[in-house]
């Protein structure tokens, strides 16, 4: 009966909640789980990581409920291949298993259609998980309700560098010219280029610091410190998290339109300057025919970024998919 | 929507507005016993009970960053919040207005951190320079003499596009084969955006947004996160409880 009355008060809250502005996009730095085995006298740090795992599942379930269509998750940093080779090891295990529950039993992915991505530094991690995150990529790769991006090797002073050597890479390669690199473009080379800028990022453990997580994508994010162990992380903490991006949101709404303003107005200018290098001619180009110029070179910047994003995207799916058996 | 939904919308939002409202009444009750805890401990915060403070912290941030997000009338706020963090052992502060009104009057917010410079330190207190991170390249970006305060003024064109503007000279570089494909790292890209303005240890978001609101990003990297509410509020007790805060975190850098 108590467990009845409390799902029935949860469903209602949640129902609350959707009357207001949901979250789009929910980025978790999952912290606490070590922390939580050693309150609870574990003995091993792996008992929490795998409590951890389970509170993913939960809060999955909740997002999902809620109408979150997107979930990024922190999983495993580049700085993690620190920590002892037992605790690195181990969770090497438990992506493995949790990956092959993924494929034969989970019903959250399956119901919701959600597809999985796997972001960072994949080719860092040992074959045999690589297979695995392969193999769950591309086992949920139809599915297009909601998205679980799962940063694993990840940082994200990594991913931003990666991006720059993709743009210098295009540039070489004739596909891009140094001008045609931008914000947009930046954005789009990372490693969460398919997705919008997560609306609201939750880090547990009381810790107040992003850790490398997402920078650039979350400069316009609603940011929840919470002091609680990721595995005690609650329905409640979630809501209280939801409740105070509620909020802030016409404000942050605000700050985005503010910061697309300056970032067109920057594009502009952009073009407007390359197109004035490449004039030839003694004056300056009268004033309808400079417009017409920049959006003539802005039309064919836009191309050449959406051939060279394009031919990125294809060669990072043909990495994963390559390491998948036909079936 | 039915009725017990509306019902259910009004009673959730009643129950998280009086929680607001009895936060908001805590706030207003503690504000007015630091407040009368600051008249009576510090008669004006004196040089020497900062100095008396600074001691009680096991570490002090090099460089802290303030976000500003409202529309400043005064920088006279602004300038306290300054100095006092100098006071408290900082040698960089940087300033980032998201909306970018604080590098256009870069001449009235220089005059009032002087006079406030003046007002704690004595007229020889060590020196303070206001600038730009353009008017700031060639300072000694670190300050590790400590001889001289620095105070950075950010817009968001310092965030994002400064790291766009990095990429566009890479990739220059690369295809003018002074710098090696190869030879694009963390490290290189780091030194380049790193030059001027360091990581900051500690940022302070003032003015009740949960939001970085366009900080340079590749700077907050493990930068230890707070917010308070707007200037015109600040007392030095909130100020010092924060660093007290900073002072007993724990950085485990992944590990």
């Amino acid at each position: 009966m108590g467990d009845n009355t409390s799902s029935w008060f949860r469903n209602v809250c949640c129902r609350v909640l959707r009357t207001g502005v949901v979250p789009k996009h929910v980025a978790i730095i999952m912290d606490g789980n070590r922390r939580f085995a050693k309150k609870m006298h574990y003995g091993k740090a792996f008992q929490g990581h795998v409590l951890g795992f389970e509170k993913l599942k939960e809060t999955l379930q909740w997002c999902l409920d809620l109408g979150v269509t997107e979930v990024t998750v922190y999983a495993f940093s580049i700085e993690n291949f620190k920590r002892s080779k037992e605790e690195v090891d181990g969770l090497m295990e438990l992506t493995k298993q949790k990956i092959a529950y993924l494929l034969e039993e989970s019903d959250v992915i399956a119901k919701h259609q959600v597809r999985v991505r796997a972001l960072g530094d994949l080719r860092r991690l040992p074959d045999d998980v690589l297979q695995f995150i392969a193999k769950g990529v591309n086992y949920t790769k139809n599915n297009a309700r909601a998205f679980l991006n799962v940063c694993y090797a990840y940082t994200s002073r990594h991913e931003m560098t990666e991006a720059i050597k993709e743009m210098v890479t295009g540039a070489q390669d004739g596909l891009l010219y140094p001008s045609d690199i931008s914000e947009d473009l930046i954005e789009q080379c990372l490693y969460t280029g398919d997705s919008p800028p997560p609306d609201l990022v939750v880090r547990t453990s009381g810790e107040v610091r992003l850790s490398d997580f997402l920078l650039w994508q979350s400069t316009y994010s609603h940011l929840c410190f919470q002091d609680v162990l990721w595995p005690e992380f609650s329905v409640w903490h979630f809501f209280s998290a939801v409740l105070s991006y509620q909020h802030s949101f016409a404000s942050i709404q605000e700050a985005r339109r503010e910061d697309r303003e300056r970032r067109d107005k920057q594009q502009y200018e952009s073009d407007l300057r390359s197109v004035l290098d490449q004039w030839q001619g003694i004056n300056v180009p009268e004033a309808s025919l400079l417009e017409q110029m920049v959006k003539e070179h802005a039309e064919r910047r836009g191309q050449r970024q959406r051939a060279f994003v394009e031919c990125m995207r294809t060669r990072r799916v043909q990495f994963l998919e390559q390491l998948c058996p036909a079936s | 929507m039915g009725f017990a939904d509306i019902l259910a919308a009004l009673c959730l939002h009643g129950v998280h507005g009086v929680t607001r409202l009895k936060a908001s009444a805590t706030y207003a009750f503690t504000w007015l016993c630091s407040f009368l805890l600051y008249v009576v401990k510090h008669k004006g915060t004196k040089l020497e009970s900062i100095t008396c403070d600074v001691k009680t912290l096991t570490k002090i941030p090099l460089h802290t960053t303030f976000i500003v997000q409202e529309k400043l009338e005064s920088f006279e706020d602004l300038a306290r919040a300054v100095t006092w963090t100098f006071a408290l052992g900082g040698h960089v502060v940087s300033v980032y207005d998201s909306k970018g009104n604080l590098k256009k009057d870069l001449a009235r917010l220089r005059t009032a951190i002087v006079l406030q410079q003046e007002k704690l330190f004595g007229a020889a207190g060590p020196a303070v320079q206001v600038a730009t991170l353009q008017d700031a390249e060639g300072f000694d970006a670190l300050n590790k003499t400590g001889e001289l305060f620095l105070v950075l003024v950010l817009s968001p064109e310092d965030g994002r596009q400064h790291i766009v503007e990095t990429a566009v000279g890479v990739c220059k570089a690369v295809l003018q084969n002074r710098v090696k494909m190869e030879d694009i790292n963390i490290d290189l890209i780091d030194r380049k955006l790193t030059a001027t303005l360091t990581e900051p240890s500690l940022a302070i978001v003032f003015g009740g947004l949960q939001c970085s609101l366009g900080y340079p990003p590749w700077h907050l990297r493990v930068t230890e996160i707070h917010f308070l509410p707007v200037l015109r509020k600040l007392v030095y007790q909130d100020l010092y409880t924060v660093f007290q805060k900073y002072a007993s975190c724990q950085q485990r850098l992944g590990t």
